[in-house]
């Protein structure tokens, strides 16, 4: 990783005209952390995972140095769990309260369906509806807290000593979100790009670094050329559909399917990294700054197959690992009878207590292992892979950016730890 | 740059390349720091050797977790300043690190602690509040809008519900259906009945499964488990069990209970966070507050029992006499589960229903020896 902008001479006068982002984590060090962390959040019940994820926070963004800077977390666990708290009192309230009404509503309707002795489809059905109108009911309260976590996060990270910013606005954000979701689904996913861009949009107007203002330029439907394996991918499952159906040819009907199937999953990927790209090369910041990004949907994909891969090898080493000591622990603590009776009963008989704990210990040390390794084998390579191909370009501008007075967030990120809404980091 | 020692085992440095950011503009700068453990002060002079700033040792700070293989120092004791110095130089950090003793030191103000108190307080009450006042209030205020006709249908779709449960665990019929013994309790139920107008009508039936336990359902269907008519020594015991489950029919406590169930059981979950140790904290949580809860809904339960046992000539003592038979045979694992997990056998309940015996009335047996045995064959087939 080279920097087009080294520490030579006064940095005023040889400022850069573009600066590359580069990720530099120690692989090792951050599974240590990710798996220390995790480990302490067990042992605490839950509570230390506001301090786990500050941790983590601050390791991931001193990764990350665009130009050779790194990105300062300033966030802390205290102020997180403070956040916590506070969220916890509103949603209390608001679900709380939801959750009887809406059952309510369902008992009265449940009791208007059914009509025979044996109606167990309606049973279902109304079920179903009943989870949904929950869900239905606890999203704006989702998006509502994806705002703020943002807000709070760009609030508590600085690059070069300059906070980042976003205006107070979530209110804004979450009737908008509900209404592009609505356009979203009557028109069967068609208006994504539209969603996408507005929402983008949204948000980025409202984000500062320092006393600058970032600005989204572009058009919504200049990303519908990101969308074009998604179309494809529809066109090969409705190619096998039809096969199947006129030709009757099931088994190449099926196998075109699943080719359709699998090219989908290419397309919503390559839509995610595509509209990042055009999304990050139509920022301007204070109208001089502009931004490039070349990441490929096809290396990540393939950072994110390789990592599930090595994961899956690593956990199946675990587990034998693990079964080992199992086994061990099974023989000292039963002691093994060989001489009389049956001995896989005196096995069970013995390792009672000594099996039950083991098992929960071993699948929560499982737990913490797995998340250890989803980090360091899949979030922080593809946001590596992002960050590394990231771009700065017509960077003097910057120097001429100053500081912005604090943003006090008394509840933080809290309604998104709440609701469990937050991201890999 | 240059090196020095200073006193005995005290090193200090002088023009050290580092970074600094002011935090003011996005300018990057290149400084020269000088440790001085002397005057315990940290010097930064720019470029031109005129001096910046002058930090004391005491309020330097460094930024934790960082990933960037250098230091990153910050000063302010109890706020962190907005100037930064990234010093990348070994030596130079180590001396740092040596000489200066707060640098991993955080200062939580008194009235941070008092705020986190505070919010913990609020927290805790609200959780409080709404599962044992807000959630229950608003269940009992919703479940006498549900019109009994609709509830009688949720009680045969539960109903349906068990039936698979139980026809999954043993083949064959788990309902027994002894038309003797289902004539008999149903006549030992309707004795029970007088003077009380129910929103609908009872219907009992007995499953063929050895748990000690009876429970009513929504829609005033009352299910006996075979395990409980084996254990009762008398026909009063059964017909107690059965009023102390027409108490709960009378009152609505099973849609009650199901709507305050659904309420509760999101809000733990909402607390204590996603899969770790939060889980198991979540499932004693419901199990515990469950039981409080359902403490003045059983007592209730009791009274309308007693008082119904009284008006079918039956003794209250009857009541007392099972609750005292379940104290004896709690050892048993047998009996840990069911009637005895929900309703907790005591003492304190026996000595209740015994108060209710009037010593100056006679009473009476509640159904004939013949129609007992026919209750107590009910699953033969």
């Amino acid at each position: 990783m080279t920097y087009t902008s080294t520490l030579q001479g006064e940095g005023a006068a040889s400022a850069p005209t573009h600066l590359n982002g580069a990720f530099l984590p120690e692989k090792s060090k951050l599974f240590w952390l990710a798996l220390w962390t995790g480990a302490l959040t067990i042992v605490t019940f839950g509570i230390y995972r506001f301090w786990a994820r500050t941790r983590l926070r601050r390791y991931i963004w001193s990764s990350t140095k665009p130009g050779g800077d790194s990105f300062e977390y300033t966030g802390t666990g205290l102020e997180k769990f403070l956040g916590f708290l506070i969220a916890l009192v509103v949603i209390m309230v608001y679900s709380g309260i939801l959750q009887v009404v809406l059952d309510f509503i369902g008992y009265n309707l449940w009791g208007e369906v059914i009509s025979g002795p044996n109606d167990s489809m309606d049973d279902a059905l109304i079920q179903t509806g009943l989870t949904y109108g929950a869900g239905l009911a606890i999203l704006p309260l989702i998006f509502f807290a994806q705002y703020r976590a943002r807000r709070y996060m760009m609030s508590r990270t600085r690059w070069r000593g300059l906070r980042f910013a976003m205006d107070a606005a979530a209110l804004g954000y979450t009737w908008r979100v509900m209404l592009y979701f609505a356009a979203w689904s009557l028109s069967f996913g068609l208006l994504t790009p539209l969603a996408t861009f507005r929402l983008e949009k949204y948000m980025t107007d409202r984000m500062w670094y320092g006393d600058a203002r970032f600005e989204q330029t572009g058009q919504w439907t200049a990303l519908y050329a990101a969308m074009k394996h998604q179309f494809i991918a529809v066109g090969v499952l409705l190619l096998g559909a039809a096969i199947i159906y006129f030709g009757q040819a099931v088994a190449l009907g099926g196998n075109v399917m699943i080719a359709g199937g699998l090219w989908l999953i290419f397309g919503f990927v390559y839509y995610q990294v595509e509209s990042f790209k055009y999304l990050t090369a139509h920022k301007v910041l204070e109208g001089k700054v502009h931004f490039t990004s070349n990441a490929s949907s096809a290396r990540v994909i393939r950072i994110f197959v390789l990592g599930v891969a090595l994961i899956a090898v690593l956990v199946v080493g675990l587990i034998i690992a693990f079964g080992a000591l199992f086994g061990l622990f099974a023989l000292a603590g039963g002691g093994l009878d060989i001489t009389g009776g049956d001995p896989w009963t005196e096995i069970f008989a013995g390792i009672g207590l000594v099996a039950g704990l083991g098992a929960i210990f071993g699948s929560l040390v499982a737990l913490v292992c797995i998340g250890a390794f989803v980090i360091v084998f899949i979030s922080a390579p593809i946001l590596g892979h992002y960050v590394d191909t990231f771009r700065v370009e017509n960077a003097e501008p910057l120097e001429q950016i100053r500081q912005r007075a604090g943003d006090n967030m008394v509840d933080a990120d809290g309604f998104a730890d709440a609701l469990d809404v937050g991201g890999a980091f | 740059m240059h090196w020095m020692s200073v006193g005995h085992s005290k090193v200090a440095f002088t023009w050290v390349d580092a970074r600094y950011f002011d935090g003011l503009s996005a300018q990057r700068r290149q400084v020269f720091v000088s440790l001085d453990v002397e005057s315990w002060r940290l010097t930064i002079h720019d470029s031109s050797g005129a001096e910046l700033d002058i930090w004391p040792l005491e309020t330097l700070r460094q930024l934790r977790d960082d990933a960037g293989g250098g230091l990153v120092l910050c000063s302010g004791a109890v706020d962190p300043g907005e100037a930064r110095i990234v010093l990348s130089n070994a030596r130079a950090i180590s001396e740092i690190k040596a000489a200066c003793p707060n640098l991993t030191k955080t200062t939580v103000t008194g009235r941070t602690w008092g705020k986190i108190g505070v919010w913990i307080g609020a927290s805790v009450a609200a959780v409080a509040l709404m599962i044992f006042v807000i959630v229950p209030a608003l269940a009992e205020q919703l479940a006498v809008l549900i019109p009994p006709e609709r509830e009688a249908k949720v009680g045969s779709a539960v109903l349906r519900q068990i039936e698979r449960v139980f026809s999954e665990q043993e083949a064959g019929d788990w309902h027994c259906t002894n038309s003797e013994g289902q004539m008999a309790l149903e006549q030992m139920v309707q004795a029970l009945q007088q003077g009380q107008e129910f929103p609908y009508p009872i219907q009992v039936g007995v499953v063929d499964n050895e748990m000690v336990n009876a429970f009513a359902l929504p829609g005033g269907h009352i299910i006996v488990m075979r395990g409980l008519i084996e254990i009762a020594e008398a026909p009063e015991h059964l017909a107690a069990v059965l009023a102390h489950e027409l108490g709960h029919v009378a009152q609505r406590d099973p849609i009650v209970q199901a709507l305050r169930a659904a309420g509760t059981a999101g809000l733990l979950s909402l607390v204590l966070g996603d899969a770790t140790g939060g889980t198991v904290l979540a499932l004693a949580g419901e199990t515990l507050i469950a039981a409080k809860n359902s403490r003045a809904v059983e007592a209730r339960a009791d009274d309308f029992a007693l008082a119904q046992l009284a008006k079918a000539g039956v003794s209250p003592e009857a009541l007392a006499e099972f609750f005292e038979l379940l104290l004896e045979e709690m050892g048993d694992p047998v009996f840990g589960m069911g009637w005895i997990s929900s309703h907790p056998p005591s003492a304190e309940r026996a000595a209740h229903a015994r108060e209710a015996v009037q010593t100056a009335r006679s009473y009476q047996k509640s159904v004939s020896s013949q129609e007992w045995q026919a209750i107590q064959q009910i699953c033969a087939k």
